[in-house]
């Protein structure tokens, strides 16, 4: 009897804890139950955390009075309150600035003398680093870029799962010229990942004293964790091409890289002149028509020096 | 007083402005050349320092440079008008003022085709437009047509100078020193007035006269093309072309009148530049003045009457935003009140005339202006419109090229005859007054053989500075 009731005792005890150990499968539609409750809860969307909103100086000597940026740095996930402040009240005229965040694809409504103040305020789930800049044609206008949001960083928790990214490159057979890269993405369960955005980067001489990569293309994964890209590469012979992912609070980032050889390079846009062109000459008519005009000067300059000679 | 004496008078009064010494005109031309040369040195600055020291930037790459550039191109074609236009139209009052409208069409042309190549920057970059150019380029086509008109201008002036040249040579280089000297001997082509010299010349003349006006219409509707031929707004038109060519007409004869009214002062040759001409030049001007308020008007209106957005947002600058001021400068006192002090009697005379020349200079150099900048000002994105600020630099080359102008054709008034004498004496010889009827070559040959500057020239007295100082 005493081990009966001592059994049920400790089953009392630890059957909360077992519970709230389980992880609790995600419903369809996004929200995540919150950890520790029961099943029978109504589930809801986490609530992010709230850091104190940040006030930002925008005008033509940066950001803050400062050129060349503004440096943000908050956790994956928080909600993020940007309050922008026109700083340019000291010019007689006006110049407007409209401040955006790229990725985010967030932007001010136009910041002037008679709206000083603009707000962003949103959550940011996606990570890695965010240009923030003025997009508006304003005094200042280089002052005004540069500057950086990064969504991640230290304190954020680890994402729930690592990815395996794998790349093939193929040079295209119906279209010759063009190459085509697949990507797969998934998951560390080799699980397909849908909806990921995939970066691709061709490694390339741009001006650089070495070869750096260059974007050549971005794509989503699809159902079955697949990206395709296809491309016009400039040279011929071997390409180096990558992929990235950039993570997500849900899955790690992840690299890939493979090579192609490419035949037969496509030469970029080549205009065929039009217009202006007529058969068998071409555009070369108006050469005619300069010819003609020069030729008359000739001979008139030469009816001078007729004249020269006969009056010696 | 018989013909001779009057041919003798006529020579003396249209080669003093060549011999006699001006000191006034002199310090003139100084400040000309000091103001150009201060004009020079803002060039070098930006030379040095690159195209940072003006206004212009990445949205706003041509301003005041360019308007500088159209503007003086413009002028040109005044010398070519009057010139072979009203000749070939047997319009004969126009020989007192063909030589002035044609000194200034070359210095205008020197000066105009200076300002693309310093609105690039690096101005040893034009032999890449020539290495690399494309013919389906309007640039490419506008440095052709430049260079041919510039060319085919100074054939124009240099070929019926050589009579006047010649004169110079006997009756004003043994006294005004060895650089006249040369200069006259070497210009006039060992010209005697021989019968086939005198074919040779007439058929120059006429071959030249019907060759540059299309080179002249040429010219000014490519330098139109280059805006055109885009697809900005503002510029996207169809019109452009005659558009720019009547605008130059307009421009190019007030700078005449202009002209004439200060050399007519300081060379005293009212005897010759009449009030006559004044009006008939007011004429043509009024003229050219109603056909570009007439493309004025259709090219606002079509873009007014469609209202697309990029127009609309033009239009609104144009007439109440930033550049209102320019347009409604340019529309009353560049357009409306020139065009009306030239058609009421009693504002047409000389110094009316002048002053409404004056206006519609300043008004249409406004007018260049804001067809070039609004458009460039217009954003290309939803962004807000670009901002062009002239810098000291722009100011200082602008007005120093205005100034080089100036010097320039005052350069070539003291070192040529400003008046045509030979073509003034072909009247004479017909026994009529100086600025009147059509010439036939008729009368005694010995008159035109003094003409032509051949032996009879013991018949007027020997040339001296004296005779002419002021």
């Amino acid at each position: 009897m005493r081990s009966l009731i001592a059994a049920i005792a400790l089953l009392l005890v630890l059957a909360p804890s077992a519970l709230a150990a389980a992880p609790t499968p995600a419903p369809a539609g996004g929200d995540h139950a919150m950890p520790g409750m029961s099943g029978g809860a109504t589930p809801t969307a986490p609530t992010p955390a709230t850091p104190a909103p940040v006030t930002v100086r925008v005008g033509r000597r940066g950001f803050d009075g400062m050129p060349g940026g503004l440096k943000l740095q908050v956790r994956a996930g928080e909600r993020v309150t940007l309050n922008f402040v026109y700083d340019d009240a000291d010019l007689s005229e006006d110049n407007p600035h409209i401040i955006s965040i790229q990725g985010y694809n967030l932007r001010t409504p136009e910041i002037n003398r008679a709206n000083p103040r603009a707000t962003l305020t949103f959550d940011a789930t996606e990570t890695g680093t965010f240009e923030v800049r003025c997009v508006a044609t304003c005094e200042g206008h280089g002052n005004l870029r540069g500057g950086s949001l990064v969504v991640g960083g230290e304190g954020q928790a680890a994402p729930a799962s690592g990815t395996v990214l794998e790349l093939r490159a193929f040079a295209g057979k119906a279209r010759e010229g063009t190459v085509t890269a697949v990507a797969a993405l998934r998951d560390a369960a080799g699980q397909p990942v849908p909806g990921a955005k995939l970066r691709f980067f061709q490694k390339a001489q741009f001006f650089t004293a070495n070869q750096v990569p260059v974007l050549i293309g971005q794509a989503s994964t699809g159902p079955d964790g697949t990206a395709t890209i296809t491309f016009a590469p400039r040279r011929e012979g071997a390409l180096e091409l990558n992929v990235r992912y950039e993570g997500s609070p849900r899955y790690a980032p992840s690299e890939a890289a493979t090579a192609v050889t490419v035949a037969v390079a496509n030469p970029g846009y080549v205009m065929k002149p039009r217009g202006l062109a007529l058969p068998y000459l071409g555009n070369y008519w108006m050469w005619l028509v300069v010819v003609g005009v020069w030729s008359t000067y000739a001979i008139v300059v030469y009816n001078l020096y007729r004249i020269r000679q006969e009056g010696a | 007083m018989n013909a001779k004496q009057r041919l003798h008078e006529l020579e003396d009064d249209l080669l003093r402005p060549v011999a006699a010494r001006t000191p006034g005109l002199a310090a003139v031309a100084g400040a000309l050349l000091l103001i150009a040369g201060w004009g020079a040195f803002a060039w070098s600055v930006q030379l040095r320092r690159g195209l940072a020291v003006t206004g212009l930037n990445d949205f706003v790459p041509w301003g005041f440079y360019i308007t500088n550039f159209v503007m003086f191109i413009g002028i040109s074609h005044a010398g070519t008008f009057i010139s072979a236009v009203l000749r070939l139209s047997g319009a004969t009052w126009r020989k007192p003022i063909v030589r002035m409208a044609e000194f200034m069409t070359i210095a205008s042309l020197v000066v105009g085709a200076l300002m693309p190549l310093v609105d690039m920057g690096r101005p040893e970059r034009i032999l890449n437009v020539i290495r690399y150019g494309r013919l389906q380029s309007p640039i490419l086509w506008d440095l052709i047509s430049i260079t041919s008109y510039l060319t085919g201008s100074l054939i124009y002036l240099y070929t019926p100078l050589i009579p006047d040249i010649a004169l110079c040579r006997d009756r004003l280089g043994p006294k005004l020193g060895r650089f006249h000297r040369w200069l006259y001997t070497a210009l006039s082509l060992n010209w005697r007035g021989t019968p086939a010299q005198q074919r040779r010349l007439d058929r120059g003349i006429r071959i030249m006269a019907v060759l540059i006006i299309p080179v002249m219409i040429t010219v000014h509707t490519v330098v139109s093309w280059i805006f055109a031929m885009t697809l900005r707004t503002g510029w996207n038109s169809t019109v452009f072309g005659p558009y720019f060519v009547v605008g130059a007409i307009y421009s190019g004869i007030a700078s005449v009148i202009t002209a004439m009214a200060i050399f007519r002062r300081v060379y005293r040759l009212e005897r010759h530049i009449t009030t006559k001409h004044f009006e008939y030049l007011a004429n043509l001007l009024l003229a050219a003045g109603l056909f570009y308020f007439y493309f004025t008007f259709a090219e606002y209106m079509t873009m007014a009457y469609k209202l697309q957005p990029p127009e609309k947002a033009l239009l609104l600058e144009l007439l109440a935003g930033r550049f209102a001021g320019s347009f409604w400068f340019f529309t009353i006192g560049g357009l409306f009140m020139p065009l009306l002090m030239l058609s009421l009697p009693w504002t047409r005379t000389v110094p009316l005339i002048t002053v409404a020349s004056l206006l519609i200079n300043a008004g249409m150099w406004i007018k260049r202006y804001f067809i070039i900048v609004p458009s460039l000002s217009l954003p290309l994105l939803p962004y807000d419109w670009a901002v062009y600020r002239p810098t000291w630099v722009e100011y200082s080359i602008v007005i120093g090229a205005f100034a080089g102008f100036a010097f320039l054709v005052t350069l070539l008034t003291k070192l040529f005859p400003l008046i045509s004498i030979w073509e003034m004496a072909e009247d004479v010889d017909a026994g009529v007054g100086a600025t009147a009827s059509p010439t036939s070559g008729a009368g005694p040959r010995i008159f035109r053989a003094a003409r032509w500057g051949e032996v009879e020239r013991s018949d007027f007295p020997p040339m001296t500075r004296g005779n002419f100082d002021a």
